[in-house]
């Protein structure tokens, strides 16, 4: 049951709606619309790596990888090093100087406790801030490249069943 | 429905009937991203909601102004059914509230006109949320002429036809040459949609290519699509009798910052005459609609239009709240929806005296 977030780039708009509901949430947004000088705008947020550099390099382990899912930290550990900052290669980390410690997306820790997905996810206004189980999120995103090779829509496969396995 | 498959306006809590209910009711004028956040957020917190929404769907310039290319209308249509559905949210579509005599773009399209008056006295909490539907025009000779509209009306009009609330007689047919002022993302949107009903464009703007309010990769898929784009350059006559023939234009030296003209002067002598143009779509700049006029003493606006408030949202009359881009100016969807949420939390403080 690891349930993950990826951002479909092909959809997006940089309408800043998940900025802005995250900001609403957590005071400092943990995704944030960043403008390439082209005028592209990128959801910049925290991919939970599978081998989470930031973790690694936390000295005090405030920084933890929760099985198979999301990044997530404790506040109380965290001594506002900056270690995370400077390792993770999408800069996705950052320190709230008012508070001292290091805030960064943790898939709506609070909201997944009542079974929430996180806001970002239930407010996109383009849907492409996909979520759900691994596998799923990944067969969606596949189906999205044939969408945009083929130019048609992709029929859904039923999750459980395997190919060859059709209609019986 | 699971998650992700719609805008849930309600995310602040679980897809289920809210355990508590307050007696108060809330009335919210405007169904667009700002109106459907305060309706979301106060709808977990079990008030009694009930959105006025002067067009026959909800979801306002994401539905009737934000081509479907970028967001599609199912998911935010969606996100409303729940609101009513879940949440016994009262929507009250092609309903519009005001005091009397003020219009709006799209206004035809509502049924009956409630007095802003009776709503405010009737509900605990008010909240304007009405956005910034008219459209400022060209600042140039012969702005009167026929054949000119703002993008938003062009905009509208082909979306509500789309949606099978206008007859096609009503649709603005364009000529086959059609110029489009301004470069922020209203104009490159009704751009995109002249486009693609196969007509030729030539994008006026006192920005460049690396300017442009909407960027340059905007400005660039426009000109992959055959627009040509007169840059650093205004409008300085309409040409024709009556309706439009040709344009005017003059070359101007601009200083821009972030999409804001900062400084513009233009250069005389560059004058030039652009032949053969039918049309004129201006998207230059949105200008607030709140449910009244400036002389309406009871709800104080800003100079610019804005509806005056304070800290907590809330305007000059007591119990009545402002929110989205008719209290902040024009802004994107998310901080539209942001402004809702915070606006929200307000009204929930005062409505339980803890303001």
């Amino acid at each position: 049951m690891t349930k993950v977030k990826i951002v479909d780039m092909e959809r997006c708009i940089g309408c800043e709606v998940c900025e802005k509901v995250c900001e609403f949430l957590n005071s400092k947004p943990r995704a944030k619309i960043i403008a390439a000088n082209d005028g592209v705008l990128v959801p910049v947020t925290c991919l939970h790596c599978t081998v989470p550099v930031c973790v690694n390099v936390c000295p005090t382990g405030a920084v933890y990888k929760e099985g198979e899912g999301p990044v997530r930290f404790r506040r109380n550990r965290c001594i506002g090093c900056r270690l995370c900052v400077a390792a993770c290669p999408f800069g996705v980390p950052d320190i709230d100087l008012a508070k001292g410690f290091m805030t960064k997306c943790d898939l709506c820790m609070e909201r997944s406790r009542d079974d929430l997905p996180p806001a970002c996810v239930e407010l996109c206004p383009t849907g492409a801030m996909m979520y759900g189980e691994y596998e799923e999120v990944v067969e969606r995103s596949k189906s999205k490249t044939v969408s945009l090779l083929t130019g048609k829509r992709v029929i859904q496969r039923e999750p459980e069943r395997k190919a060859g396995h059709r209609g019986d | 429905m699971s998650s992700g498959d719609y805008m849930r306006f309600s995310f602040m809590c679980k897809r289920e009937k809210p355990s508590q209910r307050q007696d108060e009711r809330v009335a919210i004028i405007g169904a667009g991203p700002s109106g459907l956040a305060v309706a979301g957020y106060l709808a977990c917190k079990g008030y009694r909601i009930t959105i006025y929404e002067r067009l026959p769907f909800p979801g306002g310039i994401m539905v009737f102004g934000i081509p479907e290319s970028r967001i599609p209308r199912d998911r935010v249509l969606l996100g409303c059914k729940e609101l009513e559905e879940i949440f016994d949210v009262e929507m009250r579509t092609s309903c519009k509230v005001a005091v009397d005599g003020v219009r709006i773009l799209g206004d035809d399209l509502a049924k009956e006109t409630v007095a802003l008056q009776k709503v405010v006295d009737e509900f605990d909490a008010t909240v304007i949320a009405t956005g910034t539907w008219n459209s400022r025009s060209l600042p140039a000779e012969g702005s009167g002429f026929k054949g000119i509209y703002s993008a938003l009306e062009y905009l509208f009009r082909s979306k509500a036809h789309e949606l099978g609330l206008l007859p096609k007689k009503e649709k603005i047919r364009l000529g086959s040459n059609v110029a489009v002022i301004g470069s922020g993302l209203v104009a490159v949107d009704a751009a995109l949609e002249v486009v693609s009903e196969g007509r030729s464009v030539n994008l006026i703007s006192i920005e460049n290519g690396l300017d442009a309010p909407s960027g340059s990769f905007e400005i660039g898929r426009l000109k992959r699509k055959g627009v040509t784009h007169t840059e650093r350059a205004v409008i300085k006559r309409v040409l024709g009798d009556g309706k439009v023939e040709a344009v005017e234009v003059i070359s101007v030296s601009a200083e821009v910052k972030g999409g804001v003209v900062l400084k513009m002067e233009q250069i005389p002598g560059t004058e030039r005459i652009i032949e053969d143009i039918d049309n004129i779509i201006v998207g230059i700049g949105q200008i607030p609609t709140p449910p009244f006029s400036r002389e309406y003493q009871e709800i104080r606006t800003l100079r610019w239009g804005g509806v005056e408030v304070n800290g907590m949202h809330m305007s000059s009359k007591e119990g009545v709240f402002a929110t989205g881009d008719v209290a902040t100016g024009v802004s994107k969807v998310g901080r539209a929806l942001q402004t809702g949420l915070k606006t929200a939390t307000w009204v929930d403080r005062y409505l339980q005296g803890t303001a």
